[in-house]
């Protein structure tokens, strides 16, 4: 047997405590090695200041002379024990926080400098188990008690005084509440879990000591519960057991064969069944199990020492030597048992209960069974403050970060190589009605139907409201500009304007007035309303017109049963207040406002998603009203800009676009396919040039106005010019034909024939252009694709599940089915590798094609104004994507974020 | 990190000269088993090979010994892809090894393993080969308690075999030797060191003892292992794909520690602390994919690439998401909520359908659920989040039911338009 430091005690070792109000007391003095370290810097200042000023130095080697700041005063840093020695200061605790490979030097050191050092706490874990016994072996021989390794350290609840690691946490006051009970845990957070656990019994704590799990535990239970049973402030102890080591074996052998008199309680906790059959360890390094230190085994030895089998809630059954419980849930209820058969009451009146009392819920609309079907309830202080606070909070709240070439809207499913824009595939928007993407595009939800029954009348009249800019795009159209130029001249043109600066004040304002006060649900309340009549809104000047509007929506809120409290809050407002401020513009902003309540309040838009929205539909308005190809002509825009006739707002919003657009009504399934072709094009993700356009301006601080001119200006030929020039070869091939002509099933021979010739015409102009040296030759537009490529047929399966969902709305379009046959012959005549894909741009060409395929067979339209429809329909897609991304990174971006740095900018000469 | 048998055990021999039974692994030709037959006294041990530990039951049944090289290449056969049971485990041998058979009378067991009552190592002595420690009478064994410094002396052993009474000439020869083991326990980081048996051979008149097996286990914690030189692959079928990738991240800052469980388990638990760790995998049982502890306030990038490998590898089929603990003592748990669940905005569009419980209580507790709140509702993903003032197990047995509700109602999941 080695030779150890020997007292009289009974063990065969060193213990150097005679009670565990020595481990740990307002006398102990400490200092802490590693002091500055990142793990001490934040737990020493908690501590020091806890236990009211009791680490008297610290050791941090090569930075003697600094000091540590804590919110009780300074702590003194020294270079090494030695010189805190030197310098007077007397101490008998050290505390280590070191790394593994430092620590059994600094307990050398602490032992080897120190003549007073009695205790040590390792905070330390992943010690190597070597190193860990020559602690044992050295500390032994010097008369030193070590805690740890892998320990939170030591608390003294009493006198306030924590020692070693984060026991208790950030606030141990809180958890450590004076008691009786002493705690022995091999689990550092569990010391603290078990002291909240014991307060809703009405027990407080005397000791708690995180033992570590180590394959050696150097404080093991035995010489614990001898100091417990010397500790007058000690009536119980709860201990918490992990599987590996004879410590409680060791320790209930002891007693029962007298080595020391143990006459207190001990509600044992074994955990770690599922461990017996690990070949290493998880979790903590020693509770890895032989076979006869096992859960099982530790289990047996408790339930022999107590008489007792494990706790049973429905049937208790305890003995006065105590009881072992199945978890930790139940050693509060035990412990009250146990003292109740001794006679012994409580430390204080409980606290609480385990019961389970969710703080936060959110069931998503999952009809759940009653028993799951948990509501929120207020936390425990002081969580229930803080958690108000969050919950006055507006909407989602994002971290900001640089956004360049990154997208919380859209991203492209890298396996499909689909768009997905707030998680939903481009595809399975194809079929929705586009006044409700537009919505869907900010709000991240599809408005319902019977919304859209008073949303579309709000998306129409911002088309009314857009055309006051038109003479500015008539202009720019003059002058030769593309469709992107002259309607973003419009869009530039609308600035910050009034009806934006009060849409936003407005939907602020109510925000303001409303949110904390009515949660989730909009239903009209009358004394509600009544109490925020008082407010004050900004001032603008209406017209007879917007009078009119607001009746109108006034009628079809009541006609659709769609008013809420801001819509009733407003006519209440306005007839209190009568109309500085313009009716028609607050009742907009009710009427999105309760649009965008539930993405707000269920936190999955911002508040300033739900503020701009009008911003963002406003200027979608101002860009179909400036689209019109000839104003004079289009008697379907001259009613959207009078209003004369008010059922034109309830139009679906892409009937006023088609209209527009075309300057006639759609026919057939035309409205199918044009919405499903403005649904397509709404967003390519974050990559393309035009969401590129508006997140590099919104980056550089701009209006949203200027975002969407950002977004417009950087579309050009290579975009709906790319369906043009599909336009332009498909007139070519169809000079001769109209496809219209017949039937398609008499027609479909003859697509066949003319594929044929234009494979061959295709084959005969490849060869003459290499043979010319010219490498750069044309391509047919819209076949292939850069993804979709290199397989004996190829698919771009974006146009095949469009081309499907056409087909089962009985639209067969013979543009299209002439391209899928032109890419076999192209194959066939040897101008392919292989069978190209027909790509989406052939979708968006084809279905424009078709829709003015009439009027220009009739002369009624010319090529130009074949092009900027083309180009335009594209953006009217695409402003809605435009939207999302405007949205997203005024959000979460940077000021300037978007700029490249010079590393990833190159030269050439 | 474990390992058994003498393919790469003799290694440990033979730092520390301490002679061992030949060894030739399967790859050993026709001749070089004859010739290994042919110096054994006609006679050769056939054994499968287990890569990392397989436990402490034997390998009965598992061993041969050919008396012709065409037994030995028939027990080669049988044995390459031999299965073993131990508890729940199966594990499958990848190969044999060819052992020279060492004629003696006399085997003798010996290890050094922690000793947790006396807190250093100890050496057991036995003189019988071929046991279970555990199932020989204390009269039958001697544990010898040393300085743990000093080490392992030859008086040590010399007074543990008289006492055993063992035969004076195998006295002489273990004395010689079995202080070696103690350099190989100290210098290699190990935690057990067995050998079971020994056989003590005569070798021109002098007695000699041969290993003729050995188990170890080392301490990952300590880095003498690696001086041993074996290749990774050896302790790798101790540890799966996730577990490797997950150990890449092992540092003293923060646990990293994981188990698969039950890879057709429903509930992916990302635990903290040990002792929860004990607590709730033992409650989840079989639902657990995995078992872990991510305690001791790892910092975000550690937090984050853990959620990243573990939503890579099980996401896709979890039902519920599950954080739980007790009261944090120092962990931030802003901190490391904010690591899992930027990882899990990232990987939703693996399993968009799960369900998140938590259970949990530390520093920056509201900070940390506020983030998690708001990263949920975005991504319409239902939720239920506990204090530590709600019990620990009762959050687990809450979690259970809401798995067996998800199960049952699969595909017919109601949700209010």
């Amino acid at each position: 047997m080695q030779e150890n430091k020997k007292n009289n005690k009974p063990f065969p070792y060193y213990v150097g405590v005679e009670s565990l109000e020595d481990l740990a007391n307002k006398n102990s003095r400490v200092v802490i090695m590693n002091i500055l370290g990142g793990e001490s810097s934040k737990v020493t200042p908690v501590s020091h200041t806890y236990s009211g000023n009791n680490v008297v130095a610290g050791v941090q080697y090569g930075k003697g002379g600094e000091v540590m700041e804590t919110p009780s005063g300074n702590i003194p840093v020294y270079g090494s024990v030695k010189e805190v020695v030197d310098a007077g200061i007397k101490f008998d605790t050290g505390v280590i926080y070191l790394p593994p490979a430092a620590v059994s030097h600094a307990v050398s050191e602490l032992c080897a400098r120190n003549p007073d050092i009695k205790r040590i706490v390792i905070v330390t874990e992943k010690l190597s188990v070597r190193d860990s016994r020559y602690i044992r072996w050295g500390c032994q021989r010097r008369g030193v008690d070590v805690i740890g390794a892998n320990s939170l350290g030591v608390a003294n609840t009493w006198d306030k005084v924590r020692i070693g690691g984060a026991l208790g946490g950030d606030k141990p006051q809180e958890s450590l509440v004076k008691g009786s009970v002493a705690i022995h845990s091999n689990s550092g957070n569990f010391s603290t879990t078990i002291t909240e656990y014991i307060k809703t019994a009405g027990f407080g704590t005397s000791t708690v000591l995180s033992s570590g799990k180590d394959v050696y535990i150097h404080f093991g239970l035995a010489e614990f519960l001898y100091a417990a049973e010397n500790d007058k402030r000690t009536k119980a102890v709860v201990v918490y057991v992990e599987p590996g080591g004879y410590y409680e074996k060791m320790a209930l052998e002891m007693i029962q064969q007298g080595k020391f008199k143990f006459t207190k309680p001990i509600i044992a906790v074994v955990t770690g069944r599922w461990k017996k059959d690990l070949t290493r360890s998880v979790g903590h390094a020693g509770a890895l199990a032989g076979a006869g230190d096992d859960a099982i085994a530790k289990e047996k030895f408790f339930d022999d020492y107590f008489g007792v089998p494990e706790y049973n809630p429905a049937k208790p059954k305890v003995s006065k030597l105590g009881v072992r419980v199945p978890t930790i849930q139940h050693i509060p209820e035990a412990l009250a048992e146990v003292m109740k058969l001794l006679g012994e009451k409580s430390d204080f009146e409980p606290i609480g209960n385990l019961s389970l009392k969710p703080w936060f819920v959110n069931s998503q609309g999952n009809h759940y069974p009653k028993e799951l079907a948990l509501e929120p309830v207020k936390a425990i202080a002081p969580y229930d403050a803080e958690i108000e606070m969050a919950n006055k909070l507006v909407g989602a709240q994002y971290m900001r970060q640089a956004m360049r070439n990154t997208s919380g809207a859209t991203r492209m499913n890298r396996k499909t190589d689909v768009t997905e824009i707030h998680g939903v595939s481009l595809l399975d928007l194809v079929s929705k009605p586009f006044g409700a993407t537009t919505l869907f595009a900010v709000l991240k939800d599809f408005p319902t139907d019977n919304e859209m029954t008073i949303l579309n009348p709000v998306l129409n009249w911002f088309i009314s409201w857009g055309t006051q800019f038109v003479d500015y795009s008539i202009l720019a159209r003059k002058n030769g500009a593309t469709p992107n130029g002259y309607i973003g001249a419009s869009v530039l043109m609308s600035g910050d304007n009034e009806l934006y600066k009060a849409l936003k004040s407005n939907s602020s304002k109510m925000i303001e007035l409303f949110y904390t006060e009515i949660g989730k649900k909009i239903d009209i309340n009358d004394k509600t309303i009544e109490s925020k009549l008082g407010s004050v809104f900004s001032e603008q000047a209406h017209s007879e017109q917007d009078l009119k509007v607001y009746d109108f929506l006034i009628s079809e809120l009541k006609k659709h049963s769609m008013e809420n409290i801001f819509t009733r809050f407003v006519v209440a407002y306005v007839n209190k207040n009568g109309k500085k401020s313009n009716p028609l513009y607050l009742l907009i902003s009710a009427i999105l406002l309760g649009a965008s309540w539930k993405s707000l309040t269920e936190r999955r838009i911002t508040e300033l998603d739900a503020v701009n929205l009008g911003v963002y539909l406003a200027l979608n308005g101002i860009i179909v009203a400036n689209s019109v190809i000839n104003k004079d002509e289009n008697k379907f825009w001259k009613s959207v800009k009078d209003l004369s006739d008010m059922s034109v707002l309830n139009e679906e919003l892409s009937a006023n676009c088609f209209k527009i657009l075309f300057n006639r009504k759609p026919e057939g399934k035309e409205m199918f396919s044009l919405n499903s072709l403005f649904n397509l094009t709404i967003t390519n993700g974050p990559g393309t040039l035009s969401a590129k356009g508006a997140k590099e301006s919104v980056s550089a601080k701009n209006h949203i106005s200027t975002a969407y001119a950002g977004f417009m200006m950087n579309t050009g030929l290579a975009h709906g010019g790319n369906g043009f020039e599909a336009v332009a070869f498909l007139i070519d091939k169809f000079k001769q034909i109209d496809p219209y002509a017949k039937p398609f099933d008499q027609i479909s021979g003859e697509l066949k024939k003319i594929a044929t010739t234009a494979a061959g015409d295709y084959m005969g102009y490849k060869k003459k252009a290499k043979s010319a040296g010219i490498l750069q030759y044309d391509k047919i537009p819209c076949t292939n694709h850069p993804v979709f490529k290199g397989k004996p047929v190829n698919v771009d399966p974006r146009e095949e599940y469009v081309r499907e969902l056409f087909k089962k709305n009985s639209l067969v379009n013979p543009f299209l089915e002439f391209y899928h046959h032109l890419v076999v012959e192209l194959f066939n005549v040897g101008a392919t590798a292989n069978v190209f894909c027909v790509n989406i741009d052939a979708v968006i060409a084809t279905v424009s094609l078709e829709l003015f395929w009439k009027q220009y067979k009739a002369n009624e339209i010319k090529e130009q104004e074949m092009q900027d429809i083309v180009f335009t329909m594209f953006l009217f897609g695409r402003m809605v994507g435009t939207a999302a991304e405007v949205a997203d990174h005024l959000n979460r971006g940077t000021d300037m974020d978007c700029r490249t740095p010079a590393s990833e900018v190159g030269f050439v000469s | 990190m474990q390992l058994t048998g003498l393919k790469y055990g003799k290694r440990i021999l033979e730092m520390v000269e301490f002679p061992h039974s030949p060894v030739l692994t399967e790859e050993a030709s026709i001749e070089e088993v004859s010739a290994l037959i042919a110096a054994h006294g006609g006679k050769c041990v056939i054994k499968p090979f287990f890569t990392g530990g397989i436990g402490k039951k034997g390998k009965a049944g598992l061993v041969r010994i050919a008396k012709s090289v065409h037994e030995a290449m028939e027990a080669k056969k049988d044995l390459y892809f031999a299965k073993h049971h131990q508890g729940n485990h199966v594990v499958q041998a990848n190969g044999v090894t060819f052992e020279g058979f060492i004629a003696s009378d006399a085997e003798i067991y010996v290890s050094i393993s922690a000793s947790t009552i006396h807190r250093q190592p100890v050496m057991t002595l036995i003189l019988e080969g071929g046991v279970e420690v555990e199932d020989v009478s204390p009269d039958k064994k001697r544990e010898i308690v040393f300085n743990p410094i000093t080490g392992i002396k030859s008086y040590h052993i010399t007074e543990a075999l008289t006492e055993l009474d063992c035969p004076q000439d195998y006295i002489s020869a273990l004395v010689a030797y079995l202080p070696k083991l103690w350099q190989a326990y100290d210098t290699y980081g190990l935690i057990t060191l067995e050998i079971n048996p020994i056989r003590i051979a005569k070798i021109k008149g002098r007695a000699v003892p041969y290993a003729c097996d050995i188990k170890a286990s080392f301490d990952q914690d300590n880095p003498g292992w690696k001086r041993l030189g074996f290749p990774s692959e050896i302790f790798s079928t101790d540890i799966t794909d996730f577990e490797a990738e997950i150990n890449t991240l092992r540092t003293y800052q923060g646990q990293s520690d994981v188990t698969e469980l039950n890879v057709d388990g429903t509930i992916l638990p990302f635990i903290f602390g040990g002792g929860a760790n004990s607590a709730a995998t033992e409650v989840l049982g079989q639902r657990a994919i995995i078992s872990s502890d991510f305690g001791g306030n790892p910092p975000y990038d550690k937090m984050k690439s853990i959620a990243d490998i573990t939503f890579k590898h099980w996401l896709a089929k979890t039902n519920v998401v599950l954080l739980i603990g007790g009261k944090a003592n120092n962990t931030d748990i802003f901190v490391t909520f904010k690591g899992i669940f930027d990882s899990l905005k990232e990987h939703i569009h693996l399993n968009p359908n799960i369900h998140v419980v938590v259970g949990r209580g530390g520093p920056n507790l509201i900070r940390g659920m506020v983030y998690a709140r708001d990263v949920l509702d975005n991504m319409k993903v239902p939720y239920q989040f506990f204090g530590y003032d709600s019990s620990m197990v009762g959050v687990l047995e809450h979690t259970i039911k809401l798995d067996d509700w998800i199960i049952e109602n699969k595909e017919n999941n109601k949700k209010v338009g």
